[in-house]
C-alpha cells in the first residue's frame, strides 16, 4: 500500500503485459495470524503482562526501497547507462517530450524508455514509433512506480546500445515522490495549462528534482501564465534546481535541456 | 506503507513480542506522505496483524533551511528563502521518513 494516499501497491502489476508475482513482490502482511480469524490478542494485550518495551529502531521507511534503488543505480552505471525519472501530473507532456527527444536525437544518442502507467500500453507504442525501444510496465492500482518494479523490468530487457534510459513514472505529481528507482537524475515536468503556481501547489516534488522542464511554451500567448513567475515561484521552493522551459510541440527550448545533461552525464553524440 | 509493516513486523518477530503497542515515526513537511493517508492506510494493513491497534505516534519535522549566502538556519512553511538575507538557501531537514521505535509486550 503506497505511503502517501493508500492505493495498492501490488495488485496486477504487469511488466510487458506479464504479471509479476505479488507474493514475491511484497511480503503479504498476515503471516502472523495465518487461518486464525479471531482477535484472541486483545487479551494478550491485557494489563496482567503489561510488560511493555521499546525497541529503537531509527530506520529510513523507504530503506528497503532505497536499498533497491541503489542496486538498480549500480546496475545502469556498470552497462554506462546515464539513467532519468520523470515525474508530473498526467497529460503535461511527457511521452510528447520523448518522442521529440527520440526524433530528434534517438539516431545519434540510443534511448531506452520504461513507460510505468496504470493500463494500456499506448505509451510505449508511441515510443517505439517514434524510434526507440521501450517496455511498458502497468501498475494497475498503484499510482507510482517503485525500485523493485524497475529492477524487475531491468532483468527482462536487453538495453543493448542504449545510453540514456528514461523512466517514465506514472502521471502523478505526489506519490512517485518518496520513491528513488536508481536514477540518476529526478526531472519534474509542469505545463503552461497547469498554472505557473504549479510548483508551489506541489512543492515536495519540486524539492525534491534536480531539473524542472517547464512545457508547451507555445501555449503561452494563449493563456494567463508568466514564464517568469512560474520560474522564480520554482526557484522559491528548490533554489537548486534547474530549470528549462521547452515545447514539446515546436521543440523549442529542448535542446538546451538536452545539451545540459549530456555535458552532466558526459554523453558524447 | 507495506515498508512501515514490514519493519515493524520483522522487529517485533525478532524480539519475540506477542504485540506491538505503539509505532513512532517521523514524517518530514516534505516527505510528500499525508498524514491522513498514512493513517487510514496503517489500519488496513495492520489488521490481523500483532500490530493491529497500535497507536501511531507521528512526529512532524518542519523544513528547516541554511541560508546559502549568510548560513543562517530557519524554519519555514514552504520556501526555501533565507528569512534574515532573503537569499536562497538549502533544505537541511523535512524530508524524512523513518521509523523511530516501536513498543512492544
Amino acid at each position: 500500500m503506497c505511503l502517501e494516499c493508500g492505493c495498492s501497491e501490488t495488485e496486477g502489476v504487469t511488466i510487458d503485459g506479464d504479471p509479476i508475482d505479488a507474493k514475491e513482490h511484497k511480503h503479504h502482511h498476515r503471516h502472523d495470524h495465518q487461518g486464525d480469524h479471531h482477535h484472541h490478542h486483545e487479551h494478550d494485550n491485557s494489563h496482567s503482562d503489561g510488560d511493555a518495551r521499546e525497541i529503537a529502531i531509527k530506520q529510513n521507511i523507504l530503506e528497503k526501497n532505497d536499498h533497491i534503488a541503489e542496486h538498480n543505480r549500480q546496475h545502469l552505471r556498470s552497462l554506462g547507462v546515464f539513467s532519468m525519472n520523470w515525474i508530473s501530473a498526467p497529460g503535461s507532456g511527457k511521452t510528447a517530450l520523448l518522442e521529440c527527444m527520440i526524433r530528434e536525437y534517438g539516431a545519434k544518442l540510443p534511448i531506452f524508455v520504461i513507460e510505468g502507467d496504470q493500463q494500456t500500453d499506448n505509451d510505449s507504442r508511441r515510443i517505439v514509433d517514434a524510434g526507440a525501444k521501450a517496455l511498458q510496465i502497468n501498475t494497475g492500482a498503484a499510482c507510482h512506480l517503485d525500485a523493485e518494479m524497475i529492477h524487475r523490468a531491468l532483468h527482462k530487457v536487453d538495453l543493448g546500445e542504449s545510453r540514456l534510459l528514461v523512466i517514465e513514472n506514472v502521471g502523478n505529481m505526489v506519490c512517485p515522490t518518496a520513491y528513488d528507482l536508481g536514477e540518476d537524475l529526478k526531472v519534474a515536468i509542469v505545463s503552461s495549462p497547469e498554472g505557473e503556481d504549479k510548483p508551489v501547489k506541489y512543492p515536495d516534488l519540486i524539492l525534491a528534482a534536480d531539473v524542472l522542464l517547464i512545457n508547451k511554451t507555445d501555449l503561452i500567448p494563449y493563456l494567463d501564465f508568466d514564464l517568469e513567475n512560474c520560474v522564480r515561484l520554482a526557484k522559491q521552493v528548490n533554489p537548486q534546481i534547474t530549470i528549462f522551459p521547452v515545447s514539446a510541440k515546436t521543440g523549442e527550448g529542448f535542446k538546451a535541456f538536452f545539451d545540459w545533461f549530456c555535458q552532466k552525464a558526459d554523453l558524447q553524440l | 506503507m507495506m515498508s512501515i509493516m514490514d519493519i515493524v513486523l520483522k522487529t517485533a518477530e525478532e524480539e519475540q513480542a506477542k504485540s506491538v503497542s505503539r509505532i513512532s515515526l517521523e514524517v518530514g513537511a516534505k516527505s510528500g506522505v499525508v498524514v491522513d493517508a498514512l493513517e487510514f492506510a496503517f489500519d488496513m494493513v495492520s489488521r490481523e496483524t500483532i500490530a493491529e491497534n497500535a497507536v501511531l505516534d507521528i512526529e512532524y519535522v518542519p523544513l528547516k533551511g541554511e541560508c546559502l549566502s549568510c548560513g543562517c538556519l530557519f524554519e519555514s512553511k514552504e520556501f526555501l528563502i533565507c528569512s534574515k538575507c532573503g537569499n536562497f538557501a538549502r533544505a537541511i531537514s523535512g524530508q524524512e521518513l523513518n521509523i523511530k521505535s516501536i513498543e512492544v509486550k
